[in-house]
This record gives structure tokens, C-alpha cells and sequence, in this order.
């Protein structure tokens, strides 16, 4: 069964929302086969919803999910704007692509545990990745083997094999009962250099409030 | 009952019977009167006198009444499949299936080679005695089913209908199909795929979401539930003209070399106003493919509550043919869609707050920005942004776009008499349309009754093609006259429901309602003028013809009046 929707975002934002310090914009794309559930691991980690009847995507649709961070020394607040682009599995959208991955600083190439052939679109896309990648700018890559609720570990041994000779970090998730996108975006969330971190509008915003408030 | 009929009349006609066994029609109605008027030329008052004069001939003609829902089926039933009075199959021209609305692949397959063979032999025969191909089988007719033809190399489109439309109309709905592929596709992007094999599976380059589309495009067509298709043209959302021209400005504050279109959209795509530049047009037949591509899919809605409803946490880019513009090329959509009933905003107005009991749908708005380029969509999505945030700055725009859409009925006393109509400007290509009752069953009466109508229309018009009149809004309005000659047309018809299955029906689903009793006459009514037609529905007690008339005049005065109000007229130019 899908989980419901846990929050309400409007009470959750004005109750709960901390004050960040520093935060960073942080861009991902979501690559691969379709209907491997690139836009259904977007769903779980934005809105921790999940929509069974949901149809392909129709050239890709683009997200952005605010995500705070607290650290556990310090107490500091960090925020991380995700921009994430979530794009359409299908060939004929294909050529798109450079558009979606050019700026990003990581790419989630998804595929499908119970169908091995979407493994074989999973190391094209971590190829042409590969051979965009530059010294100056390099695109993280990550594999992740969706659907691992519905797979019997049937083509284990194949996958593994694969993930050993692409070197790429390797997660197993499940969108539809949420297992394994919460350590997958940590692990994107941890691996953030700290030198992107800029101070937060947030608190320039209240800066300006404060100032103006005082002045009256 | 039925299914021994079927059977036989399956028989007879071997290939797709007229009957349809699986479900009992709703209502069946007795043929009440039946009357059209055409080649008058007089004024409106006069024309509708003449109605009013003529005595109603009664025939014993039955007629059903709604249609039970047909839906897209991969059912192996061969039974049922024949029985369908629907059919829609997309074919190569090699013979390979693309698309069947009903079927198993095991019977549809059969069916596409039959199809690719009769189409080849007329396109040949045709070829041979002309000395060229342009005469291909358009359609033929087998009782009272009809089969229709499109012949788009590589494409084949063939339409089975057993709901006494028209060939023009079916012809439309092949059309607008095809059309459909290419929005998606592209006309190269199809040419090169089996140019390069012409055996080429089709299907591959299709995703759920375009199925999705397919099937639900052919069950708006079964089913006659997409207004805009069936009278053509696109609904729009009434608003004060001083907000649309406010609109408008604001539109034109942001034109950019990346944004060649722009549209904002009301609730179930009513349209708000557009911007284009002044060298090119929107076509009607473009949007509503772009609005198929948008409104038939759950892509661009999100689940996670009861309900799925329009995302409005997600932008979309979508590269998108429009055909009539250019079938060579693709344009991209920006798509965002925003929710007007937020708390904050509604405190400030003093409106009370969100009415959570309300479809959130129905306080949505949408933006649609075309680029001409692929690569810009962070530019294009930095105009929305502007563009969503001055409308909802200005209280005075969200007030009255938000009332618009809670509220849709014309000022009281206009007509008392009449349900539901439909007021199609023909100059805009636009409709408004006033609906009393969200009730499913009137619904199905509703859309039955405008396509009986229309297709009226479509059939004079054949007979006698429009001439060019001066006939315009304004002038109209100044001198209290209509023109009328023999572009003009007027037909009424009434149905007198007497079924004892929609008692039972009735009683089934314990409504009170709005739903056709016994004995009710329901009288569908539609005037058509080189600038306007007039779609009406009443249901309930008779109608006194001069009643009738003197409404349809209210109506039509009211609709020219507020002209400004009901249609977007040029839009945002620059």
C-alpha cells in the first residue's frame, strides 16, 4: 500500500521551518529507462507520496524541494535548495538530455531491479556522462536500482558484477514504500562540498526585517 | 434481449454489428418533433416567429436518449468488440498496429491487415485509372454503421461509428487523431522512423502517457465529452474585459525573444487570455491538441491526496508539434499550473477562507509559455515567475479571477426557461457555455443533445455553403436586426422521455434530481448565423415555441452585449 502523504506543507513551513544560515542550491537530474520510477523516487523524496497510476512523463518536469539540515556539532542550520529535473525515459526525448544534465552536479541513473535490460540504458547514460564529464565541472553519478520491493534478487549476481566494473556508488531503493531515498538523498546531502554554501537569504531577509522594525 | 438481435444483426453484417449488447441504452425516447429552417431571409424577431407559426410535425421515430460510457478495452471478448458503436485503429501503412481503442492484440491484428489491404486497393485502383493517388476510400456505410477512412502515409486511420454522425464529423475526429500523433512526434520524426524500416513497430516510440491520451481522446469522442471537439472551438472563462486587458499588460511587459506564445488558462482549460506576436495566429485545432496532450494524462497531476489534481510544486518543459503552425518543427511548453484559493490571499480580500470541500482544480490557473528554443527554459521559467507573481500582487485581479471561476451563471431573469447553452462565437472560434447541474446522467443528455445539434449544423452547411455576410456583432446590436440568408439556420427538436428503465434507474441511484423523468420533453434548440451559434437545452414541462423564441433572443442579445467578457479577442499582441 501507498504511504499517505504525511504533511501538510503550509502548517509544517510556518511552524516548523528553522532559520538557515547557510545554504546552497543544489542541482540533480534523474536518467534512465522508462518506467524504471525516476519520477516516483522524485515524488517519495519531495512530497513522501507515492502514485501508482501514474503515466509517463512528457518531456520532464522540473522540481524544486527546499531541505534542511541540522548539524548535530555545531546546531547549525544549513539549507539545500534541490533543483531537480526529472526527465522522460523514452528514446525520443533522448536528445534533450544535454539540456537537463549540463548544469548539474549530480546525476541519479535509475533503473529497474526486476528488469535487467534497463541496466544496459543505466551504463549508456553513466558513458555519455563519463565522456561529458570535465575536470573543471564533474557530474556525480549515482546507480540506483529501483523497485526492490517487487524484485526477488534474481539478477544480483549481474548487477553487481556491473556496478564492481562502473566504480559508481550503487543504492537500492524502493519508492513505493520509501525504503533506501532517504540514505540515497543523505548521501547526496553529505557529499556536498561546504564550499558552495553561501549565507542564507533567510537570514538577510530577517536582517532587513529586524532593521526595519527597529527603526520605527 | 439484445444479445439475440445482436447476433443476428452481427451476422448480416459481418464485420462490426450496430447493436450494442453489452449495455441497455439509458433513455430511450420517443421522437417528438423534428423542425429546420433554413434560406430565410429575415431578421431574428421574424424567424423565430415562423418557428413559433409552424405547427410541430410528430414522428414515431424512437431515438436513444445519452449513450452508455464506452471506454478504451484490451478485452479478448470478439463478441463485444463487434458490438462496440465505437471504433478508432491506428495503423502502419505496411499493416502493423499502432493503436485500437477496444481489442485483444489477438483480435485487433486480423482487423489491420484487413484494413491496410481494402486501403491499398482502392489507393491502387484509384492510382491506375486517374494516373494518380489522390483518390483514395474515404468511406462507405453498412446499415447504419459507418466506416471511415484516413489515408496519412505512413499512417492509416480508420473510424467505426454507430452514432449516426456524419462523414465530415468522423472525417474531424481521424484528423484530429493523426494530428495527434504528430504533436507528440513530429511529421520527420514519423517520415524517418519507417523510411528508415518500413516495418517499423510503431508502438516503441509510444509512451503510457501517449496511450493514456489516445484512449482517453477516443473515449471524449465516443462519447461526445469534449465540448470543443464536438462544436469547435475552445471554451473560455468569462471575466470583466478590464482584467483581461490587465492581463494583457501584464503579458506584454514580459514578451522576450524565448516566449513566441503565451496562454493563461482558467479551470478545465477555459481560456484566460493569449499573447502572440502579430505576424502569427493561434489555431483553434493547435490548442486543442496542446490542451488533449495536457488535459488527458495524469502526467501533469499529482495523486497524493484522494484525488488526482494539477501539480503546482513541478514546472514541466514539453517539446510539442502544433501541427497548423508548423509540422515540421517543435516548440516547447512551459507548463505551470498555481493555486488561487490559498489562505493568506483569501484573508486579505476578506473572502473568508479556503473552501476545502471545493475540487481545488476549479481555483487552478495555468501558464503555458511556447518557446522556439529547447535550451531556454530557465529564462522562460524566470517570465512565469514575474508573470504569476504581478497577478497575484494585484488584489483586484485575484479577486475577480477567483469569483469568475467560482461563479458562472449569466445575470438573473435572462433564462428562466433553459438549463444549460452554448454560446460559440465563430469570429474567436470560442464558446461559453452555462451547465445548471454537475448531475452525470443530465450530462450525458447534455453532451447527446449539442452533438445532435451540431451535427444539424454541419449538415446544412453542407447543403448550402456560407456566404460572406457583414453580419457582425456590434452592427447587430445597433440596429436590433439580424440579417439572415441562407447561411442561416435554425433547428428544434424535442424528445419526450418515456422509458420505464430510466425509472428504474432512477430509483437505483435515489437522485432527485435534474435527471430527465417520465414525461418530461426535453427540447434541444440551435441557431447558427455566419457569426454565432446558439446551442439550448430544456428539460422539464413543454416549451411554448414563442417562450422558446423570445429566450434564444434574451440570450443571444446578453452573449453579443458581453461580448468583451465571454471571449479572449486578439489577446496580447506584440
Amino acid at each position: 500500500m501507498a504511504r499517505p502523504s504525511v504533511q501538510n506543507k503550509r502548517s509544517s513551513q510556518s511552524l516548523f521551518t528553522p532559520i538557515a544560515s547557510k545554504e546552497a542550491d543544489l542541482k540533480i537530474v534523474l536518467l534512465g529507462e522508462s518506467a524504471v520510477g525516476k519520477s516516483s523516487l522524485v515524488t517519495r523524496f519531495a512530497s513522501n507520496a507515492f502514485d501508482a497510476d501514474k503515466e509517463s512523463t512528457i518531456g520532464a518536469a522540473f522540481i524544486v524541494k527546499k531541505y534542511y539540515v541540522t548539524d548535530p556539532e555545531t546546531n547549525e542550520v544549513k539549507l539545500i535548495n534541490f533543483q531537480i529535473w526529472d526527465t522522460a525515459g523514452q528514446e525520443r526525448y533522448q536528445s534533450l538530455a544535454p539540456m537537463y544534465y549540463r548544469n548539474a552536479s549530480v546525476a541519479i541513473i535509475v533503473f529497474d531491479l526486476t528488469d535487467i535490460s534497463s541496466l544496459t540504458k543505466a551504463e549508456f547514460w553513466i558513458a555519455e556522462l563519463e565522456a561529458y564529464n570535465r575536470e573543471e565541472h564533474k557530474i556525480q553519478i549515482l546507480l540506483v536500482g529501483n523497485k526492490s520491493d517487487l524484485s526477488k534478487n534474481e539478477n544480483d549476481n549481474q548487477i553487481s558484477e556491473t556496478v564492481e566494473r562502473l566504480k559508481v556508488p550503487y543504492f537500492k531503493t524502493s519508492a513505493k514504500e520509501g525504503t533506501g531515498v532517504d540514505e540515497l538523498f543523505k548521501y547526496i546531502v553529505d557529499s556536498i562540498d561546504d564550499g558552495i554554501f553561501v549565507e542564507s537569504r533567510e537570514t538577510l531577509d530577517l536582517d532587513q526585517k529586524s532593521k526595519k522594525s527597529s527603526c520605527c | 434481449m439484445s444479445a439475440k438481435k445482436s447476433v443476428a444483426s452481427s451476422l448480416k453484417n459481418p464485420v462490426f454489428s450496430s447493436d450494442d449488447a453489452e449495455s441497455r441504452a439509458l433513455v430511450t425516447d420517443e421522437y417528438l418533433g423534428d423542425q429546420s429552417s433554413s434560406s430565410v431571409n429575415n431578421d431574428l424577431n421574424s424567424i423565430l416567429k415562423q418557428i413559433t407559426k409552424d405547427s410541430t410535425p410528430v414522428s414515431s421515430k424512437a431515438l436513444k436518449l445519452g449513450f452508455p460510457e464506452e471506454k478504451d478495452d484490451e478485452c479478448e471478448d470478439m463478441q463485444l468488440f463487434l458490438n462496440r458503436r465505437k471504433h478508432f485503429f491506428i495503423l502502419s501503412s505496411a499493416g502493423k498496429p499502432i493503436y485500437s481503442m477496444h481489442g485483444s492484440e489477438d483480435i485487433i491484428v486480423g482487423y489491420m491487415g484487413l484494413i491496410q489491404t481494402i486501403v491499398s486497393y482502392f489507393h491502387l485502383e484509384e492510382t491506375a485509372e486517374a494516373g494518380i493517388g489522390t483518390g483514395d476510400l474515404r468511406s462507405f456505410k453498412n446499415g447504419d454503421v459507418c466506416f471511415t477512412f484516413e489515408n496519412r502515409y505512413p499512417i492509416i486511420l480508420m473510424g467505426v461509428s454507430n452514432m449516426q454522425e456524419t462523414d465530415v464529423e468522423s472525417t474531424q475526429q481521424l484528423d484530429f487523431l493523426y494530428n495527434y500523433l504528430v504533436t507528440t512526434l513530429s511529421k520527420p520524426h514519423i517520415n524517418k522512423v519507417f523510411r528508415q524500416r518500413e516495418s517499423f513497430d510503431f508502438r516503441k516510440l509510444l509512451g503510457h502517457a501517449d496511450v493514456a491520451c489516445l484512449n482517453n481522446i477516443c473515449a471524449d469522442l465516443a462519447n461526445n465529452s469534449n465540448l470543443g471537439l464536438i462544436i469547435g472551438g475552445l471554451p473560455c472563462l468569462k471575466v470583466k474585459r478590464h482584467i483581461r486587458v490587465k492581463l494583457e499588460q501584464i503579458l506584454l511587459r514580459y514578451t522576450s525573444p524565448s516566449v513566441l506564445y503565451g496562454l493563461l488558462l482558467g479551470p478545465e482549460g477555459k481560456l484566460i487570455t493569449v499573447m502572440r506576436p502579430r505576424r502569427h495566429t493561434l489555431h483553434t485545432a493547435d490548442l486543442q491538441l496542446l490542451f488533449s496532450m495536457i488535459f488527458n494524462t495524469n502526467t501533469f497531476k499529482t495523486s497524493s491526496t484522494d484525488k488526482p489534481e494539477f501539480q503546482v510544486n513541478e514546472e514541466f518543459w514539453v517539446p510539442v508539434c502544433l501541427p497548423r503552425f508548423n509540422s515540421n518543427g517543435f516548440l516547447y511548453a512551459f507548463i505551470q499550473f498555481w493555486q488561487l484559493q490559498r489562505d493568506d490571499a483569501l484573508e486579505k480580500l476578506g473572502t473568508g477562507s479556503a473552501d476545502q470541500s471545493v475540487n481545488p482544480d476549479t481555483t487552478k490557473m495555468g501558464l503555458i509559455l511556447l518557446s522556439p528554443y529547447k535550451d531556454q527554459f530557465y529564462q522562460v521559467r524566470d517570465i512565469s515567475k514575474r508573470i504569476i507573481d504581478r497577478i497575484m500582487e494585484s488584489s483586484t485581479l485575484y479577486k475577480e479571477l477567483y469569483l469568475s471561476m467560482l461563479t458562472n451563471t449569466p445575470p438573473e431573469g435572462i433564462c428562466p426557461l433553459i438549463s444549460d447553452f452554448i454560446f460559440k462565437s465563430k469570429k474567436h472560434a470560442q464558446y461559453f457555455l452555462i451547465k445548471r447541474d454537475d448531475d452525470g446522467e443530465h450530462e450525458r443528455m447534455l453532451r447527446y443533445i449539442y452533438s445532435r445539434l451540431h451535427s444539424a449544423v454541419v449538415t446544412n452547411t453542407l447543403v448550402s455553403p456560407q456566404r460572406s455576410t457583414k453580419c457582425n456583432g456590434e452592427n447587430i446590436l445597433q440596429r436590433k436586426i439580424i440579417t439572415f440568408d441562407s447561411s442561416n439556420f435554425i433547428k428544434y427538436t424535442k424528445w419526450k422521455v418515456s422509458s420505464s428503465q430510466l425509472e428504474e434507474s432512477f430509483n437505483m441511484n435515489a437522485r432527485i434530481s435534474s435527471s430527465p423523468q417520465k414525461n418530461d420533453i426535453v427540447t434541444g434548440f440551435v441557431i447558427s448565423t455566419p457569426s454565432f451559434e446558439l446551442y439550448m437545452v430544456r428539460k422539464g414541462s413543454d416549451i411554448d415555441k414563442k417562450a422558446l423564441a423570445q429566450t434564444s433572443k434574451k440570450i443571444i442579445k446578453w452573449c453579443l452585449k458581453n461580448e468583451g467578457r465571454l471571449f479572449v479577442s486578439g489577446g496580447a499582441v506584440f
